[in-house]
């Protein structure tokens, strides 16, 4: 499947440019997208999931890249940063009840939940109620009801905030394995959720793609321009030339 | 939408669905307690109690609406978030449907005891399946908008609220009947010889259904129309409009309550002269009412009485203002003896009851005192250890109907004297 983005713009009431003239391609795999605070993320994503309008500009998504056979519209699974559960239903339900409401026929349920629980790693969870899961269990669960109608295009904001060092880690391990099977777009803060995770990586600064590449090419880039050097890794040395650079600029 | 889904795998599981049909179930059993006891049942209160019963049974029913609603339909629930592709509706019935199955049933279930009673002894008539109907249309329509009570609340904490709204809702058939029409709860209970007004039952179906569909469209277009931002519940208030307008309608032209049944009939035997006469309803009265009566006017003289029939008071708007005169009407229904009101037939004759309109502020008069006398005698015969100092006591029956006949026009009066007295 291939998503292309092109002069993607939307300006909210008050006259605030959150996204401006964005052109990006996205694949499948794991795409990163970066951006201080305020850059605009929350709004692409809103944009990419039908949440918001875009004022201009269009979203075209290549279903039968990867599903030629079928005829279906193409779906979005979509995880927001802040999202909730019923605690008393049971795993098996909710992801059920995701996949029904997300338009999947009824003979599929199961099947497409308990493959959900299965590709976050909580099968042996599915009849228990959401209310005896850890953190980092309700945040897989989470991308398991995102996932749970098998959609084209997985959006997951900011998944791995305020999970523990064990938890991030294994939550890194199952959205790299998503990303083996279908494109999935990554906001986040953590640069070590990138640098772990993402094929790729779109940089966004003011409403404003300020880059769209690799993490190679990011860093490349950075050294190349006789980036800064020290503490952190090498990615998240070029990120912060990148952002500084954007700065000065305007 | 396939309803199936609905039925075989509802979000919550059935046990919340089920307590919640329960404690409908419960509070509609109990509600009809006072009743179990009755000798008998009648048909058209048991068709009242459909919709009398959710004086507490649609708060319940609210309250589990807006629970249920508060615990799906945030809009940060992972599988409730904004624009789904889902169909609004099928999202509402998802959760609505097997809710409303499982409080419709639990009411039924609640009612069942008193349907059987009345099926197993009723002498008349037949549930009212008009009136039955708006009972259970009634406990849709609170669900529905303790539902949306909960859509626009996004929390399970309105639940609450929506039981006291609800409540408030059922309290307010108290206030009269200017709101009849629109108030889920009707505490006006038609009385044998009437029925509820056909006209009324259509108007208040109608308005329940019209209730429950536009509070469903207003609450299925602010979950359509939601982002993760608050919203004002604009669509619930284009809902509110067109009910508003019902209410008016209904309030302004207050359609009467009551009409008469015209399929009525009585059931009627004759006693040594005297034509007792029930409603059909009451025919399990008859023959404790005739022994009850018949010793009184026995011992009074039927040619004495101002009066030789007695019948049924359900029977009064059928029996013509002439016959009526001459025709005493008795208090029967299944919450009631049928010796109950025979005392009030021994006042009648004996002149109490006029007693009590002429010396209304005296009631040690002299008149008033004959007057009881009398009635005491005519209840307990000659063997009465009631005081007597009239000495009617000691009169024997035949000296009795004599010394009425010869004092029936001052007995009538209430101008009974010591100086009259045997």
């Amino acid at each position: 499947m291939r998503i292309d983005i092109t002069h993607l713009s939307y300006r909210y009431r008050r006259g605030i440019d959150a996204v401006h003239d964005v052109d990006l391609a996205i694949a499948d795999g794991v795409t990163g997208l970066l951006g201080p605070n305020g850059a605009g993320k929350t709004t692409l994503l809103s944009l990419l999931t039908g949440i918001l309008k875009p004022a201009s500009g269009q979203i075209v998504m290549d279903v039968n890249a990867r599903a030629p056979q079928t005829a279906r519209p193409y779906s979005i699974g979509f995880l927001p940063q802040r999202f909730s559960f019923a605690n008393e239903m049971r795993c098996i339900d909710a992801i059920a009840y995701a996949a029904w409401v997300h338009g999947r026929a009824n003979r599929e349920l199961t099947a497409l939940a308990q493959q959900a629980l299965e590709t976050v790693d909580l099968a042996d969870k599915a009849n228990q109620r959401i209310k005896s899961l850890s953190g980092g269990q309700r945040q897989r669960l989470g991308i398991a009801a995102a996932l749970a109608h098998d959609p084209d295009l997985l959006v997951l904001d900011e998944p791995t905030v305020g999970l523990d060092p064990a938890q991030r880690l294994r939550l890194r391990e199952t959205i790299r394995a998503i990303g083996d099977s279908r494109p999935v777009i990554l906001s986040t803060h953590l640069i070590e959720d990138v640098t772990h995770v993402c094929d790729r990586v779109a940089v966004l600064s003011r409403g404003r793609l300020a880059f769209d590449g690799t993490v190679t090419e990011l860093v490349n880039r950075a050294a190349h321009a006789g980036g800064p050097t020290g503490p952190g890794s090498a990615f998240e040395r070029a990120y912060v030339q990148l952002i500084d650079e954007l700065e000065t600029a305007q | 939408m396939n309803p199936s889904f609905l039925l075989r795998r509802p979000p919550l599981r059935w046990p919340t669905y089920l307590t919640a049909g329960l404690l409908v179930g419960l509070v509609a059993l109990l509600g009809n307690s006072s009743s179990y006891g009755w000798s008998y049942q009648l048909w058209d209160l048991t068709s009242a109690a459909f919709h009398q019963r959710l004086d507490l049974a649609g708060p319940v029913a609210a309250f589990a609406g807006a629970y249920i609603a508060g615990r799906l339909t945030p809009p940060d629930r992972i599988f409730s978030l904004p624009r789904f592709p889902r169909d609004a509706f099928a999202y509402a019935a998802s959760q609505l449907v097997p809710l409303t199955l499982a409080c419709l049933g639990g009411y039924l279930l609640g009612m069942t005891p008193l349907l059987v009673l009345t099926a197993q002894s009723a002498t008349y008539g037949r549930l009212d399946m008009p009136v039955a109907a708006t009972g259970l249309l009634g406990l849709v329509a609170f669900l529905v908008v303790g539902w949306a009570m909960g859509v626009v609340a996004r929390s399970a904490l309105v639940a609450p609220l929506a039981f006291a709204v609800a409540f408030v809702a059922t309290l307010a058939g108290y206030s009269g009947d200017a709101y009849a029409a629109v108030l889920p709860v009707l505490y006006i209970t038609p009385p044998l010889g009437y029925e509820q007004a056909v006209p009324l039952t259509v108007f208040r179906l109608g308005f329940f259904f019209a209730a429950s569909v536009l509070v469903l469209l207003g609450a299925t277009s602010v979950l359509r129309r939601r982002t993760f931002g608050r919203r004002p519940p604009g669509p619930m208030l284009l809902a509110a409009a067109p009910l508003v307008a019902l209410v008016v309608v209904a309030v302004s032209t207050r359609p009467a309550l009551l009409q008469e049944d015209l399929e009525a009939s009585s059931v009627c035997r004759t006693e040594n002269a005297v034509e007792y006469c029930v409603h059909q309803g009451n025919a399990r009265q008859l023959n404790g009412m005739i022994a009850s009566v018949d010793p009184v006017m026995d011992r009074y003289g039927v040619t004495n009485a101002p009066f030789d029939r007695v019948f049924d008071l359900s029977l009064k708007p059928s029996v013509p203002d002439a016959d009526a005169q001459t025709t005493y009407f008795y208090d029967l229904g299944p919450s009631l003896t049928p010796a109950g009101g025979v005392s009030n037939v021994a006042d009648t004759l004996a002149g109490v009851i006029t007693c009590l309109r002429e010396f209304r502020d005296r009631p040690d008069a002299p008149e008033m005192t004959a007057a009881a006398d009398l009635s005491a005698r005519l209840l307990n015969g000659p063997t009465s250890t009631a005081p007597a100092a009239s000495g009617l006591a000691a009169l024997t029956e035949p000296e009795l109907r004599t010394w009425v006949s010869q004092h029936v026009g001052a007995i009538r009066a209430c101008a009974i004297t010591d100086s009259d007295l045997p």
